[in-house]
């Protein structure tokens, strides 16, 4: 018993360099004996971090329409939907809502409140304009038939009274090829369709 | 020492900083709404145009009215009422124009003719009906 001393009956045992736990800190007892050297290395973990970019970048990848979006949507303007439509193209817009008649998102009309007072003839702001963008797409591709293609978006719940009218200034203004904008239809899931019965 | 103790870590950082970018990137000019559309000849379709049916040639028509849907064929005319209200019978509307489509399989034009007071939204779901059952050119009267 070299830890022993005196010739007590109590048996004192002489204590070791370090109290040993029941659990031994090894990095604070490392830290304690390094006299001030601070080089611990905390390395962060950045695999999940990786791994959670990249599946977001293939989802964003996938769902990456490289057409380009050029038309502006206003916020109370709901498209109607259709299932058998094709891919919009990027051609002049014209959004028709019961309020105003907007040509590239210019105010160019201004629809009256009562069907009735409708003046299929009055839209001279709306004329203007369509002849400035005839003028200037002939200007564009003088070497190219004027194909007069435009793209109509309007709120479905409006009547379709100030769809003819503007129809119809588009016409007598030569722009024939007229385009309806629509979302296109989701039909409901099979979930949808249990919890709906 | 092992090439597994080196302690060599490949530096994430220019990953981490190229995937920040691309994000940002992809959200930003991400589009969220699909948008798509159907295109009407109105060339051949308004009524002042009024162009003169050829002989034995049936012309078809589809005339949106505040409480019905009239499918005209040539003079013969097919009723379906609405719901209610402006509610479209959807089903019998699909099964009328499908069989058309079935009687006439070479035509592929179709003229649309709506009251004043019907809703874009309603024509737009009738115009959809035709382009799918199979009848490309739709024209949409204006009168």
């Amino acid at each position: 018993m070299s830890g022993t001393k005196g010739n007590f009956s109590r048996i004192i045992k002489t204590p070791d360099n370090h109290i040993r736990p029941k659990w031994d800190l090894h990095g604070f007892r490392e830290r304690q004996t390094s006299k001030g050297a601070k080089s611990q290395v905390m390395d962060l973990n950045l695999t999940p971090f990786i791994d959670l970019f990249s599946v977001l970048v293939l989802f964003l990848i996938m769902n990456y329409s490289a057409t380009g979006e050029v038309f502006f949507i206003s916020k109370n303007l709901k498209l109607p939907a259709s299932e058998h439509s094709h891919p919009l193209d990027s051609k002049p817009l014209i959004t028709i809502t019961s309020e105003a008649v907007l040509f590239d998102a210019q105010e160019v009309g201004a629809n009256t409140v009562h069907i009735e007072e409708q003046d299929q003839q009055n839209m001279p702001r709306l004329r203007q304009a369509l002849q400035q963008a005839k003028i200037f797409q002939q200007n564009l591709r003088p070497n190219q038939e004027f194909k007069g293609e435009v793209n109509i978006q309007a709120d479905e719940s409006i009547s379709i009274v100030y769809i003819k009218r503007v129809m119809n200034t588009l016409i007598s203004e030569g722009w024939a090829g007229i385009n309806f904008a629509t979302t296109l239809y989701e039909p409901p899931s099979e979930t949808e369709t249990e919890n709906n019965l | 020492m092992s090439a597994s103790n080196s302690g060599e870590n490949l530096n994430l950082t220019p990953f981490i900083d190229l995937f920040s970018v691309l994000v940002l990137f992809l959200i930003s000019t991400a589009v969220w709404q699909q948008l798509s559309s159907l295109s009407t000849n109105v060339e051949n379709s308004t009524s002042s145009d009024n162009p003169v049916p050829k002989e034995k040639e049936v012309s078809l028509s589809i005339t949106l009215l505040p409480d019905k849907v009239q499918l005209l064929e040539s003079e013969k005319a097919t009723d379906i009422p609405n719901l209610s209200g402006q509610e479209l019978n959807k089903d019998r509307i699909k099964t009328s124009i499908e069989e058309w489509r079935q009687r006439f399989p070479d035509k592929k034009d179709v003229t649309l003719n709506t009251a004043n007071t019907i809703l874009y939204g309603n024509m737009i779901t009738v115009f959809d009906m035709v382009v799918g059952a199979g009848f490309p050119n739709v024209g949409v009267n204006t009168q």
